[in-house]
This record gives structure tokens, C-alpha cells and sequence, in this order.
């Protein structure tokens, strides 16, 4: 084959590639499109279908960024479609952009009374804030496209967004925020923060009023702790116990209904025989002998839970004193207790030792409410309590009447 | 199609003439409340019925500015376009009912000197074809007519709440609505049987008050203080009378008889709303504007000198009183014309 003949069907092509019809260019497929877009714009309009020709509009737009060049009319009836839907920021643009094209009175009268009744406004949400995404304005305006703008905001911030755009100058409230748009330029900015804390209450005492109670008491001093028995100590006395009066005044405040704080001062004593090995003292009738007694003055501080009318109470409680005893541990008889070493059994047993006393604790009650008396209630107590004075325990118990505070009649 | 208007004022008697190239009827003119502002009608005979707005300053006319509503752009569309019915807002704005080419009847909204109208109420807000738009005193509530279940029935939009409530809604057609100067109370008119008859609607109520029926039609009523004027054509089809009836009576009188209908608006009545204005459809009498006390004191004569009078309106601005109306002048033309007289003083 030669040369010529290979360039043959070359040739023959090249021959007929007038013929066919060329491909369509891009630029002729989107002037198409804008031709046809602007068509279905205009009869949307005609029936006042304005999502439908903003719809377009937007297509428009994109086809813009591929060369094609919006016309003035397309422009202002996109404007329309924008202002029909209340965004009025977008209607604004375009009828700007359209009178750059084309400074007609229209436009140039649309944008003067946009900008004597609309002004700039940013609205925007803290992360933190929970209160209500609302936007009211104080009146609501009359012209549609001023209601229809500030409906497009309020559908954006009730949808949790932020809003910047145009608004019809006047006031707003936004949530429990309040802005003012004014026309022209200056941005009205609003950005909503958490609510306010709640102020917060002051503390308010539940209850407080005064306690006291009275009733009997056995107290019991227990056997000496050897070990505690030294000369330095001298002779302590053998274990001992009896019945007396208990008494006391105090404060109770209610921290709340159902808790409260108690501060009681008193007096604790006990009166009783004294006695050797279980045996009365007074019996044998050898000696004559004086009963052991003890006087103490005593505060207690406890805290109080009140379920109703039944109140437990408990607290450290400190009592100081003194009494007059018969008879000496059996502890020192060995001269453990210093100089007094060597006392016979019987002058043991009859010693009377009198001597300071101060004893550190724990004492709690059980009260029933029985009666009201105004503001304070009267309670039938059992109290009990277990102190020590580093020698020897000395546990006591108490059937007492209490008065104390009302907790649900305290007075403002 | 070319459609600027070229103004021209001339004097006829004492009025000044708007006049036009291109053709067309002037009709039912309005006055904006504070008399700056004349919004009126212009009908081709053919397909299309334009609005204009002019500003009138000292009984001076400027150019007047045809409203297109959005989508009416004569660039898009044909002819066969409508705006009509203008009612102004106490506080400025004009409202009117408007329709493209084959497309629903709805209402509008300008601000004078501001931009292109804005439709008041979409169709999700307030479907089918709106019309009779009417502003209450207090300027927070419009009505309006909607054929939305088929005839028309009364609504009420609330500025307020920003929603439209349906007012008045029965089988029959409801139509030309008007607030009572409590700008909560209603009088329109319905058609039923072939006649049409006035009802009252008062906030709360769950009827309708009749308020006058009978013979012929009772049409296009309005509060004027405390009564009600309407016209009427209880005589005949063809014998307009203006009638009036006191809020809540029963027995009306006739204010005037053989009256020219106006074209669309209700009875025109001064701005102290002591007196009504009407034309005569008698040859002998159809040059003037009559002004017809309500306190039956008596009927004052306006000559215009020329011919057909018609769609009186009157304003008071500035302290001076103006008449519009339209008119045919006696030679010459084949258009109703639209006329500004100053009429201070003879009120």
C-alpha cells in the first residue's frame, strides 16, 4: 500500500466532518437553561408562586457561576421572590445588583425604602443558653414584607440558628433579651447569653426556738479501770451509782424541717447508798454512813433528725462536777493508789472521798411529740449516754419531757 | 406596549384635568387620609384595568405612577391585567386587589414613593381570590372577601396576631365589607335569591345582624358616624338611590334618588363624615356634585361644567377641601376623565 492510499480514508473524513453536526458547546447548554429558567420565573410569578421563582432564581445563580450574566429583570424578580418569602437581606442584594445594571427609579425606590424601614441586626445564641428561641417584636408591623421578614427570622431562630440579616427597624425580644434594629448602617448585635441565675434564697432557719427538758436519771460510775491507777492519782473511789434529777435548757435551730442543731446547758446529779461486795453499806450498822452524791453541770451539742413527731438527737456531751463517794476501789488496795496504802478493808470500804470530775461523752435521745404548746412541742424523751473521765465510764439514762420548737410552725 | 403616562393638567370650570395619552376611563378615585396622595383607576374598555397613584399637592397633581404588581411587569405578560379597588391604611399605605393575567385575585400593598407593591397575604395565609380589601379605623385590622370555599366570605387579618381568621363565612356570597368606627364591627352585603341585603357582624356574635333588606339591591355600605349609607335600587335595576339607616334601626331614608353608581367604591362621604356626595344619572343635573346633609339640613350643588360626573371623593389637606371626581368634557373626547376641583368653603 502507498502512502497516498493510507491518507484515503483520512482524507474522506476530513471531507465530510462538515457535515456532521458539531457537538454542543457548554456555554450554548447553560444559555439554554437560562433562557428557559427565566421563562418558567416569569409565569411562576404571574401566579404569585414565589418559593417557586426563588427556586429559580437560585438556579439562575448557578448558572452565573458558569459565565452566564443575570438580567436586570431576572435580578428583580428574584428580588421579588426574596421579599415575598421575607428574606429581605437577599432581596436587598439583588435589587442592589439589579440597579447597578440598570439604575431605574424602581430600583433605585426600592432600595431607598428598604433602607428607611429596615436596619442590620445579628442575633446569635450562647452554646449555653436553654430559655426560649423566640423573636417577638414589640409591634407588629403592618407592611407584608416587613411581616414577612421578620417571620423568615423568626423561623430561622426558632429553629435554633442564629439570625443576621434585615429586620424592620423597631424593638424585638428574644427570648428575655431585648434589641433594637434602627435603620441604616449601624449593626444591631444581641447575643444571648445562659439566663440569669435565679436569685438565690437567702438561708432561711426552719425552725428555731427554745429546748429544755426534766426528767430522772440513774446514772452509774463504773469500777476504775486499773491500769489508770497510779500514787499521782491517789484513791479513787469504788464503783457507784444512783437515780437524781436531770435538767436542761437550750436552742434548737432547724437547719431544715427535718434536721436541726441542738444546744443544751444543764444540770446531771445522782444521789445513792453506798455499799460493799452488793451489800448496802447501811445495813451492816457498824459506822454510820453518808450516801454518795455527784453534781454535774453538763452541754451537749447534737444534731436532731425529725421524722414527724419523732425526734432522734445525738452528740458529744461534756460534763464537770463534783460529789462526795464512800468507799475505795478495791484497786488500791495493793498501794497502788500512793500513801494511802495499806487502808484495812472496812476503813476502805468507809472512806469518804470527795473530788472534781470531768467527763467527756456521747448522749443520744428518742423523743415522741405529744402535745402542742403554740409554737413548741412537748415530746416524751428517753436520752442516754456513756462519758468518761479517763478513769472509769460512767453511762446514764434519762426518761425526760422535752418542750422544743415547732418545725412547721415557724413564724416569718 | 407603552404604557407612561403623559400628565397634563388643565383647567375646566375650576377643576384641574389629569388627562393621558393612551386611552382609558378614569374611575373611583381615592384619597389617601391626609390628601397627598389620589389613588384611581384606569379601564381600557378592552382587558385591562391599571391603578395610578398621583401626589396631589395643593390641589396640584404630579405624575402619576401606574402600579404593577410583582410578576405584571409589561415585559412578561399580556394584557388582560387588573388592579383595582384602592383603600388606603389610616396611617399612609394603599391596599387593592390585583391580578396577573389568568392568575389570582389577590390583595396589594404600597407604601406611596416606596417600591413596587407587595402581595399582603399569600396564598398559604389566605387562599383563593381576594378582594373588597378594607382597613379598620384604628389601622390594626384589615377585611377582606376570599372565595376560598367557593363564595365569597368575609376574613379578617390581625396585625396583632399576624393571622387571618374567617369573619363571616355562609354559602351565600359575602361582599364589600367596612369597619365601624369601634374598628371591630362589620357591615357588608350579601346576595341571596337574586337580591342582595345588608348584614352587620360584631366581635363575639354568632350571627349575623340583618341590617336592611327588602326590594332591589341594598349595596356597598359604610359607616358615616352612627348610621349606615348604602346604595340601593329598591325602585327599579336602574334607579340608584343613596339610603341611609341608623346603627341599629330599622327604618331607612333616602339621602338622594337617581344617583350616577359609582364604579366600584362605596357612598363618598366629607371627612367630618356629617355629609354624603353623589352624581345624578339625569341628563339635566350630571353636571354637578351634590352634598347631601345627613342631618337632613339640606343639598349643596358643586358645578364642574362638564358632563357625566361621576365617583365623587373628597379630602380635607392643609386646611383646604378637594373634590376629585371624573367627568366627560362636554366636546371632545371619548375618555372619563379624572378631575381635582378645590371646593374649600362650599362643603
Amino acid at each position: 500500500m502507498t502512502a497516498s492510499r493510507r491518507l484515503l480514508p483520512l482524507l474522506a473524513a476530513l471531507a465530510l466532518t462538515p457535515l456532521v453536526a458539531p457537538p454542543a458547546h457548554a456555554g450554548d447548554v447553560e444559555k439554554a437553561e437560562h433562557t428557559r429558567i427565566g421563562e418558567e420565573m416569569r409565569k411562576l410569578a404571574a401566579r404569585n408562586a414565589w418559593p417557586a421563582v426563588e427556586a429559580s432564581f437560585k438556579r439562575l445563580e448557578e448558572l452565573e457561576k458558569k459565565g452566564e450574566v443575570i438580567t436586570y429583570k431576572e435580578f428583580m424578580l428574584g428580588a421579588e421572590a426574596a421579599r415575598a418569602l421575607g428574606d429581605m437581606t437577599a432581596s436587598r442584594s439583588r435589587v442592589e445588583r439589579a440597579s447597578k445594571l440598570d439604575p431605574t427609579k424602581e430600583a433605585l425606590d426600592w432600595l431607598a425604602d428598604v433602607d428607611s424601614n429596615f436596619g442590620k441586626v445579628e442575633i446569635s445564641f450562647d452554646n449555653r443558653y436553654q430559655g426560649e428561641k423566640s423573636l417577638v417584636p414589640a409591634v407588629p408591623p403592618f407592611a407584608p414584607d416587613q411581616r414577612a421578614a421578620v417571620a423568615f427570622a423568626q423561623a430561622q431562630i426558632a429553629a435554633g440558628a442564629s439570625y443576621t440579616g434585615l429586620l424592620p427597624a423597631g424593638e424585638y425580644m428574644v427570648g428575655e433579651s431585648k434589641v433594637t434594629v434602627a435603620v441604616g448602617e449601624k449593626l444591631a448585635t444581641l447575643r444571648v447569653g445562659p439566663p440569669a441565675a435565679a436569685p438565690k434564697e437567702p438561708f432561711k432557719l426552719a425552725y428555731v426556738g427554745p429546748r429544755a427538758q426534766l426528767g430522772v436519771a440513774f446514772t452509774a460510775a463504773g469500777d476504775v479501770d486499773d491500769a489508770s491507777l497510779s500514787a499521782e492519782g491517789g484513791l479513787q473511789a469504788a464503783a457507784f451509782g444512783g437515780s437524781g434529777a436531770r435538767l436542761g435548757v437550750g436552742l434548737e435551730i432547724g437547719l431544715s424541717k427535718t434536721f436541726g442543731v441542738i444546744a443544751e446547758v444543764g444540770y446531771h446529779n445522782l444521789f445513792g447508798a453506798p455499799s460493799q461486795d452488793g451489800t448496802p453499806l447501811a445495813e451492816r450498822e457498824e459506822y454510820l454512813t453518808a450516801g454518795n452524791n455527784l453534781h454535774l453541770g453538763y452541754g451537749w451539742l447534737a444534731g436532731n433528725l425529725r421524722f414527724g413527731d419523732l425526734w432522734i438527737a445525738a452528740g458529744p456531751i461534756f460534763s464537770a462536777g463534783g460529789g462526795v463517794v464512800t468507799g475505795v476501789d478495791a484497786g488500791c488496795a495493793g498501794g497502788v493508789c500512793g500513801e494511802y496504802d495499806g487502808l484495812a478493808d472496812d476503813a476502805a470500804a468507809y472512806q469518804r472521798l470527795d473530788g472534781d470530775v470531768r467527763m467527756g461523752g456521747g448522749a443520744a435521745s428518742l423523743s415522741y411529740a405529744l402535745v402542742d404548746f403554740g409554737s413548741l412541742k412537748g415530746a416524751l424523751t428517753l436520752e442516754g449516754g456513756a462519758q468518761s473521765d479517763s478513769y472509769r465510764m460512767y453511762p446514764w439514762g434519762q426518761v425526760a419531757f422535752t418542750i422544743a420548737p415547732s418545725a412547721s410552725r415557724r413564724k416569718e | 406596549m407603552m404604557l407612561a403616562l403623559t400628565l397634563a393638567l388643565s383647567l375646566t370650570a375650576n377643576a384641574a384635568e389629569v388627562t393621558w395619552v393612551g386611552g382609558g376611563h378614569a374611575g373611583n378615585p381615592q384619597w389617601s387620609p391626609d390628601g397627598s396622595w389620589l389613588a384611581f383607576e384606569v379601564n381600557n374598555n378592552s382587558d385591562k384595568v391599571d391603578l395610578y397613584l398621583v401626589k396631589v399637592s395643593n390641589g396640584n397633581a404630579s405624575s402619576p405612577q401606574k402600579l404593577t404588581i410583582p410578576g405584571g411587569s409589561s415585559s412578561f405578560t399580556a394584557g388582560g391585567s387588573y388592579a383595582a379597588n384602592p383603600n388606603w391604611h389610616p396611617r399612609g399605605p394603599v391596599l387593592f386587589e390585583a391580578a396577573n393575567p389568568g392568575g389570582n385575585t389577590r390583595i396589594y400593598f404600597l407604601s406611596p414613593g416606596g417600591s413596587s407593591p407587595a402581595e399582603y397575604l399569600n396564598i398559604t395565609q389566605a387562599p383563593g381570590n381576594l378582594a373588597w380589601p378594607t382597613v379598620s379605623p384604628d389601622g390594626a385590622t384589615l377585611a377582606f372577601t376570599s372565595s376560598a370555599t367557593g363564595s365569597g366570605d368575609v376574613y379578617q387579618f390581625s396585625q396583632a396576631t399576624n393571622k387571618v381568621a374567617v369573619t363571616v363565612g355562609t354559602a351565600l356570597p359575602e361582599n364589600a365589607p367596612r369597619f365601624a368606627p369601634d374598628s371591630k364591627t362589620l357591615v357588608f352585603s350579601r346576595k341571596s335569591q337574586g337580591t342582595e341585603d345588608l348584614f352587620s357582624w360584631a366581635p363575639g356574635a354568632t350571627v349575623q345582624t340583618s341590617v336592611k333588606g327588602g326590594n332591589g339591591d341594598q349595596s356597598r355600605p359604610r359607616y358615616a358616624k352612627n348610621e349606615i349609607v348604602y346604595f340601593t335600587n329598591e325602585r327599579g335595576d336602574d334607579r340608584w338611590d343613596i339610603a341611609a339607616i341608623p346603627t341599629g334601626g330599622t327604618e331607612r331614608r333616602i339621602l338622594a334618588q337617581d344617583i350616577r353608581l359609582p364604579l366600584r367604591s362605596q357612598p363618598a362621604v366629607t371627612p367630618d363624615q356629617t355629609a354624603v356626595l353623589y352624581t345624578s344619572s339625569a341628563p339635566a343635573k350630571d353636571s354637578s356634585v351634590y352634598v347631601v346633609k345627613l342631618d337632613g339640613s339640606g343639598t349643596k350643588e358643586i358645578k364642574t361644567g362638564l358632563s357625566a360626573v361621576g365617583d365623587p371623593a373628597v379630602v380635607t389637606a392643609g386646611g383646604r377641601t378637594f373634590l376629585s371626581f371624573t367627568a366627560l368634557p362636554n366636546s371632545g373626547s371619548d375618555w372619563r376623565q379624572l378631575h381635582i376641583l378645590d371646593v374649600t368653603g362650599q362643603i
